[in-house]
């Protein structure tokens, strides 16, 4: 039968087995190898959230969300929007010097509640007697 | 009797469609049945039809027609392709025979039945033969001496006025390499197409002489006569049986039609070894000779028969073609988007793991300085810590902090208050 059609029906053919076989089925293997890649990704993360008993996934960056959370362990906290980058934001609390231990559980945590990340991984400290102050930027992811 | 009759069965391919007839022969000429049709699937039951004619008349001849594209007329014979020797030295020359396993004794060209057709009116002045099969025009320029020139133009899709322009430039084609000018042209229409009739006179002058015939019709008339028989039939050169012209020439004198009872069986398993031996040649000849990838390319480009391709087959075949684009498209367009979340789920897990390891770093420091020490001012991060305050244990702090980071820079220097400032740098 293929014999006897066209050159136009040939063509086809032939373009829709290359392309077979060059693009469509790599690309479905390529997506089940990123799917499977996805999979080992998000059981780490559930593992990581099981870990420190956080049962919600990571939600954008909500200012008063956030500050109500900090605001828990810190006694003052300013946040302001970052110059750079512009849509970051500058983090600047105060908090007692005994609390500082609280206030590191809850950077270890951070990127699992908020989808953010300071900014080169960089705490600043300051002795604001009695208290002691930390500024850091937050990027979102 | 019946069974004494002679019938002629005759049958072709149009399309997706074959069609069927058969008639009797007499000595005034033949009776032709009502035309049957059977669609491409019911294939099984078109043969059954066959067969069950053949019970029913033991002495029949089932012709039938090439409508292949690739068929010319040629002035030698070749021997590894299948011919019919039509006129003087002309042969029509066609690369294989191709009867689809169906039940054939005799296969005529186009050419055979229109010279069949045409050949009393030949004389010495140049006349274009013209047959329309099955969409096809099959030309041939022809004189009382021979066939000079012959062609297969398709017309599928063409309107009436194009065929006919296409009929004129083939004149204007075949004057480019001859010089000559067709004295009139014959033309044998095998569809009932009055408005082709109407358009092939207007533009092409009174020098054209259309007549209208059936291809069953023509097949019956060729099938008739044993002459004819002989002479049109096409044959395969590659299988070496002439027996159905050996038995049609034995005497000299015309077979009786009772005859061909018992040339029937043969002939029928003549064609159908020929379909065989074809095939098996095809094969075999492949084996010895191997065919290069290039050559297989260009016979499967090759258009042999395009008026068989129906745009059918086209519109189907955009069907996997867009099937395929589309799966391609779809997994592209999933890959992004899985991507896209395993890159957040990535940044996530790495920003966690350089928190955690912030944390720890911080944690450390606040408790090497324990009461020995108090921090004014630091910098701690994953690449380095920088820290400058005030120590009252100056040995202890030292040695916690060189615990922490040995290839880092401990400072001490005196203030004016009788207290100690430190300052400690360390890459990490």
């Amino acid at each position: 039968m293929l014999k006897s059609s066209g050159f136009l029906t040939k063509l086809l053919l032939i373009a829709s087995l290359l392309i077979l076989v060059f693009w469509s089925i790599p690309r479905m293997l390529s997506y089940y190898e990123t799917v499977e890649s996805y999979s080992t990704k998000k059981s780490e993360l559930e593992e990581a959230r099981v870990k420190y008993n956080i049962s919600q996934n990571a939600q954008q960056m909500k200012i008063d969300a956030f500050k109500k959370e900090i605001e828990s362990i810190v006694s003052d906290v300013e946040i302001e929007p970052a110059v750079e980058p512009k849509t970051g934001y500058s983090v600047t609390v105060q908090m007692d010097k005994n609390k500082i231990k609280k206030f590191n559980s809850f950077i270890e945590t951070l990127s699992l509640r908020y989808l953010v990340k300071i900014r080169n991984n960089e705490l600043f400290f300051e002795e604001k007697e009695p208290l002691i102050e930390v500024k850091f930027i937050l990027e979102s992811l | 009797m019946p069974s004494r009759q002679y019938i002629t069965i005759t049958h072709y391919k149009e399309r997706e469609f074959y069609f069927l007839n058969h008639a009797i022969q007499t000595e005034d000429g033949f009776i032709p049945k009502e035309i049957e049709q059977f669609h491409e699937s019911e294939k099984e039951k078109f043969i059954e039809r066959i067969r069950s004619l053949q019970s029913q008349y033991p002495n029949t001849q089932i012709a039938s027609i090439s409508l292949a594209i690739n068929q010319t007329i040629t002035e030698q014979e070749d021997k590894n392709k299948v011919s019919a020797k039509i006129f003087n030295n002309n042969y029509v020359v066609q690369d294989k025979m191709d009867i689809g396993n169906i039940p054939t004794t005799l296969y005529f060209s186009p050419f055979a039945i229109l010279y069949q057709e045409y050949k009393h009116k030949l004389d010495n002045k140049l006349t274009l033969l013209i047959g329309y099969f099955d969409r096809k025009l099959y030309m041939m320029f022809a004189t009382e001496e021979k066939i000079h020139q012959s062609w297969v133009i398709g017309t599928r899709g063409l309107t009436e006025k194009q065929i006919a322009i296409r009929v004129y430039k083939s004149m204007k084609a075949y004057y480019k390499i001859s010089y000559k000018f067709a004295d009139h042209i014959e033309m044998l229409l095998t569809d009932d197409s009055p408005k082709l009739l109407k358009v092939l006179r207007e533009e092409l002058s009174l020098t054209i002489l259309p007549t209208q015939n059936s291809i069953h019709n023509l097949l019956h008339h060729m099938a008739g006569e044993q002459s004819r028989v002989e002479s049109s039939y096409i044959r395969s050169s590659l299988s070496g049986h002439t027996s159905i012209v050996n038995n049609l020439q034995s005497g000299g004198e015309p077979l009786e039609k009772s005859e061909f009872v018992s040339v029937q069986n043969e002939a029928m398993n003549n064609l159908e070894d020929l379909k065989l031996k074809d095939n098996a040649s095809y094969s075999s000849s492949s084996v010895g000779k191997e065919i290069s990838f290039i050559d297989k390319l260009k016979l499967f480009f090759s258009n042999k028969n395009d008026s068989k391709s129906p745009v059918r087959h086209t519109l189907l075949a955009f069907i996997p073609f867009f099937l395929i684009i589309g799966m391609g498209s779809y997994y592209t367009m999933e890959s992004k988007k899985v991507l896209q979340e395993m890159e957040l789920t990535d940044s996530q897990l790495y920003s966690q793991l350089n928190h955690v390891l912030l944390a720890t770093t911080s944690n450390d420091i606040f408790l090497s300085m324990g009461k020995s020490a108090e921090l004014k001012v630091a910098t701690i991060s994953n690449s380095e810590i920088k820290l400058k305050g005030v120590v009252w244990g100056i040995e202890p702090l030292r040695n916690s902090l060189n615990d922490l980071y040995p290839d880092g820079e401990f400072i001490i220097k005196p203030l004016e208050n009788f207290m100690t400032e430190f300052s400690f740098n360390s890459k990490i």
